[in-house]
């Protein structure tokens, strides 16, 4: 037998399309055949060409990836959008739904649709570093797509879909890998945050190489048409012309455009917005319900006593909050069980110096933990629990007062599992197992940042509050949801002459924010760009005020603050008949009318379950 | 692929594997996994490393892969011992840790509450009653790795089909037909991308090429044993087998329509020319030749990645390859075989 000469394994089919032969098989084949063997099984090689069949994808078009997904089913808004995204806008988008329609599901959809096709490996998806794990968690569960978080130097380059925080990928040593390598794809989440050239992220991020690009954002731009036009340059330089040409063609003053219906069908080549006006998408209600108790003279008792050791302290303490901020804590624990407070007063105990004159102190407010005999708000949501006679969930900050209600539960034949931050994937999981199942109740101390699947159920009790909204909107996050079938129950325990009696008013009266739609509190956080300080501002209130009336004057400006935001928002969007979020106008404007919006969901019909109620 | 296919699929996979089924039914099956099927899917690369290096006894793991769901969860509700009553007092009072409930439920399982289940939570003890449950869905993981795993043990054979023993005749030789077999995948890549399929073969004495051929011998007997008083006549060398299989594709490949192609092109010509656009502009406003050459270079950075996502290209590659010693010519029927 003579050797033939392979011809060249690249062929020109027609002037600019060519056919590339892989033939690594071959020499693995000779070689197989020389030494004769070894050998695959027959069975084997059946199996793998029917999964090869399976697996093909057989035209340009249609989404491969419904079929893959078993976790959940995506709503059709999300679903227009990863098709339009990918077979109109070639990969590379601004998606910026309002806050909980889900623009994490459809970045999500269009990832799995590149990986299914063979055509995205690796992928590097940067987020602000307190998502990074949500984000991980999300792309595994409901995509069956293998994210890690980076947090190794060695990382980049070993696995394939990598979400970091753009700020640890910007620094050095990352830097330098992260522009050295080829991403078939490029997520940005809160994109909004690149609106300014001159900024060292925005640099980083414009110059790695990408072949697909997603920019995620809420808020696309707040008010300046400069802002759009830079983070538009990031996806897809010269869209809106060169810098000149943009500011000839489309700016009177930075806040004011013209031109508009060409500024709008140029934007919409690259920006998909779904609202929730557009009624694709519509949630069931929440009802609140404040539940007032009044202490027992034992408990109001520890409960001043408490007070006016904290405060002592924090006037010693010269007014710096910062030294003293576990004893607030105290406070607040005194609100939930005494086994809380228990807990936190024995290890300050511990703590203090032997000859301290707190020492004394400390061991009398124990003395009268002793004292207390039952738990009035343990009682009262007992009786409340027996009422509902429905699956609910009681959170509370504490692991003391979880360890506890658990216990009291059990004792009143009450079938109830905890859940909490520190318990691994599985062990979570079934416990949720059980919650669906058997128990009636779960007591939770942690409701942020879990993929948990609680549509289930729709009772929510407070047992206690915590004081950051965002953590109260999480919790209640956790059952008001997408695919939530019922109106919601929230029920929240509130003790009558206690700081929590303010707070509850506070969220409840003030923010209002049990009714907010979803989403909307966001929106109101990210305009005040205070989300976490609320707390601390409850705080020093708390701490400084003398008498009762000056403690609620206090809080009520804290409240008035946020009412006054929500309303400016609410005034925004009537004025330019848009969202928050968008270009604030001339009142004509509106950067993407509905007839520019995809016409999603309009035709697909919504499921009766998220229909709008009568 | 529907339940039925995915059922039938993993099945065969397992049984491939050497496998032993425990429990069958249409709804799941549960298996006690072979050390290969235990190494090709559950992920313990240190402790086989750790069996390999003892010499210990391999403990494979047993697991129920459950097809559908809604049916194996109205089967356990039916198959659940009646719940205990829930006012049972616990059997330690005074100690509320929160694992009790569940505890509890696990020791109901396994038939006893033991100290560990009690105090953890779970017991390990427990474990061998509790077999592990997975859904096999289309898009699960488990499943892709099932896919993953067959192709990569099923790439290369060398296989003989088996005679009849009725038909064949003491001191009769066989002559077989030898084919090489390629299934080849045509990948149609530009910014969006669709695969082709295509099994064939060609004979290695007549140089004919069999489009199907996968098809079309699936069901035959085949077997890497050597029949004895066998024949065989190959007259195509490898290489030479491979260029016409190769040809074969090239002109299967011209005679079809490349209207994506064209489209591809421009689409690419259309984005190039956006970003001409916008660069040529900032090239022109340049401060000096540092801010130039900057620019320039970005330009180019954009460009290659412009062409990196729409060229167009087509990409020929072998999911599978092996030579075939046939009694029958692919597409006869088995009984017509020819014999000396």
């Amino acid at each position: 037998m003579t050797k033939a000469v392979l011809p060249p394994h690249i062929r020109n089919i027609n002037d600019h399309l060519q056919i590339c032969f892989n033939r690594d098989w071959m020499d693995e084949l000779s070689s197989r055949l020389e030494q004769n063997g070894p050998w695959d099984r027959w069975a084997f090689y059946r199996l793998a060409y029917e999964a090869e069949q399976v697996q093909a994808i057989r035209n340009f078009d249609d989404l491969q990836c419904l079929s893959h997904l078993s976790q959940f089913t995506p709503l059709p808004h999300q679903l227009e959008t990863a098709r339009k995204v990918i077979s109109e806008m070639r990969g590379r988008a601004i998606l910026a739904d309002e806050v909980g329609l889900g623009k994490t599901i459809e970045a999500g959809l269009i990832l799995k649709e590149y990986m299914i096709r063979g055509l995205v490996r690796r992928v590097l998806i940067l987020v602000p570093a307190s998502l990074v794990l949500q984000w991980v968690r999300e792309l595994n569960q409901k995509f069956g797509i293998p994210a890690v978080a980076q947090r190794k130097e060695y990382m980049w380059q070993q696995y394939d879909v990598v979400v970091a925080s753009i700020d640890t990928a910007k620094r050095e040593p990352h830097r330098d890998i992260v522009l050295n390598l080829d991403y078939d794809m490029l997520i940005i989440d809160e994109a909004h945050k690149l609106k300014n050239k001159k900024t060292a992220n925005y640099q980083f991020v414009a110059a790695i190489r990408k072949k697909y690009c997603l920019l995620l954002t809420a808020t696309p731009v707040q008010n300046d048409l400069g802002e759009l036009f830079n983070l538009i340059t990031l996806l897809k330089p010269g869209q809106l012309g060169g810098q000149s040409s943009f500011n000839e063609t489309y700016v009177v003053d930075k806040r004011v455009p013209k031109n508009e219906k060409l500024l709008q069908q140029e934007l919409s080549k690259v920006m998909i917005r779904n609202r929730r006006a557009d009624g694709n998408v519509s949630f069931t209600k929440r009802h609140v319900k404040n539940i007032p108790l009044r202490l027992s003279p034992e408990e109001q008792e520890l409960y001043d006593s408490v007070t006016d050791f904290v405060r002592g302290r924090y006037e010693e303490a010269g007014g710096d909050l910062s030294s003293i901020l576990s004893l607030v804590t105290l406070q607040r624990e005194v609100c939930s069980s005494r086994d809380a407070v228990f807990l936190t007063l024995v290890n300050l105990f511990k703590k203090t110096a032997e000859d301290s004159p707190l020492r004394p102190k400390i061991w009398e407010l124990v003395n009268k933990i002793k004292q207390i005999k039952a738990n009035t708000k343990a009682e009262k949501t007992m009786e409340l629990i027996r009422e509902i006679d429905d699956k609910v969930i009681v959170f509370t900050e504490y692991r003391a007062t979880q360890e506890y209600l658990l216990h009291f539960f059990k004792q009143h034949n009450l079938i109830a599992v905890p859940y909490r931050g520190g318990m691994n994937r599985g062990k979570k999981d079934w416990m949720m197992d059980l919650f669906r199942g058997r128990a009636q109740i779960l007591v939770a101390t942690e409701a942020g940042g879990e993929g948990i699947n609680l549509q289930f159920c729709n009772r929510i009790i407070n047992f206690d509050l915590p004081w950051n909204p965002m953590r109260v909107e999480q919790r209640i996050g956790r059952i008001h949801r997408l695919g939530q079938e019922h109106d919601v129950s929230i029920y929240n325990l509130s003790t009558l002459g206690t700081i929590e009696e303010h707070i509850v008013n506070l969220l409840h009266e003030k923010i209002n924010m049990f009714e907010l739609v979803i989403g909307e509190l966001d929106e109101i956080l990210e305009r005040m760009e205070q989300s976490s300080s609320l707390e601390q501002d409850l705080y020093k209130v708390m701490l400084e005020a003398r008498n009762e009336d000056e403690l609620r004057r206090s809080i009520a400006r804290i409240g008035d603050t946020y009412a006054r935001t929500r309303q400016q928002i609410a005034g925004d969007r009537q004025a330019s008949g848009i969202p928050a979020g968008t270009i604030p106008t001339n009142g004509e404007l509106t950067v993407i009318p509905p007839a520019a919006m995809p016409a999603v969901g309009q035709r697909a019909p919504i499921p009766p379950s998220l229909q709008p109620e009568a | 692929m529907n339940t039925d296919q995915i059922r039938d699929y993993v099945s065969r996979y397992l049984e491939a594997t050497g496998s032993q089924v425990l429990e069958h039914h249409p709804a799941y099956i549960t298996v006690k996994l072979s050390p290969e099927a235990d190494k090709a899917l559950m992920n313990r690369p240190y402790y086989w490393s750790f069996v390999e290096r003892t010499g210990a006894e391999p403990e494979t793991m047993s697991i129920t892969f459950v097809f559908d769901q809604e049916q194996f969860e109205r089967l356990q509700e039916q198959r659940k011992p009646p719940a205990r009553s829930p006012g049972r007092p616990s059997p330690s009072p005074g100690h509320a840790s929160g694992g009790n409930s569940a505890a509890d439920a696990i020791g109901q399982q396994a038939g006893q509450t033991s100290i560990l289940a009690r105090y953890f939570g779970f017991s390990p003890g427990a474990g061998h009653n509790r077999v592990r449950q997975e859904p096999v869905t289309f898009g699960s993981g488990r499943l892709n790795q099932i896919f993953s795993s067959a192709k990569l043990k099923g790439k290369y054979v060398h296989l003989y089909e088996q005679p009849d023993n009725q038909s064949v005749l003491p001191g009769q030789s066989l002559r077989y037909l030898s084919y090489l077999n390629v299934n080849y995948k045509i990948e149609y890549t530009c910014d969006v991308k669709r695969d082709e399929l295509h099994s064939l073969a060609i004979c290695l004495s007549t140089g004919e090429i069999v489009n199907g051929f996968h098809e079309a011998v699936k069901h035959r007997p085949l077997s890497p044993k050597l029949p004895a008083h066998t024949h065989i006549s190959e007259m195509i060398s490898l290489q030479r087998a491979v260029a016409e299989l190769e040809q074969y594709v090239e002109r299967y490949v011209r005679s079809q329509e490349h209207s994506w192609a064209r489209q591809a092109e421009e689409r690419m010509a259309d984005e190039l020319h956006r970003i001409e656009h916008y660069y040529q502009e900032m090239i022109q406003n340049s401060k000096d030749d540092q801010e130039k050459s900057t620019i320039e270079q970005e330009y180019r950075a954009r460009q290659e990645e412009i062409a990196w996502q729409y060229k167009p290209r087509i990409i020929v590659s072998a999911t599978g390859c092996g030579v075939f010693h046939l009694l029958s010519p692919p597409g006869t029927r088995r009984n017509l075989a020819n014999r000396m």
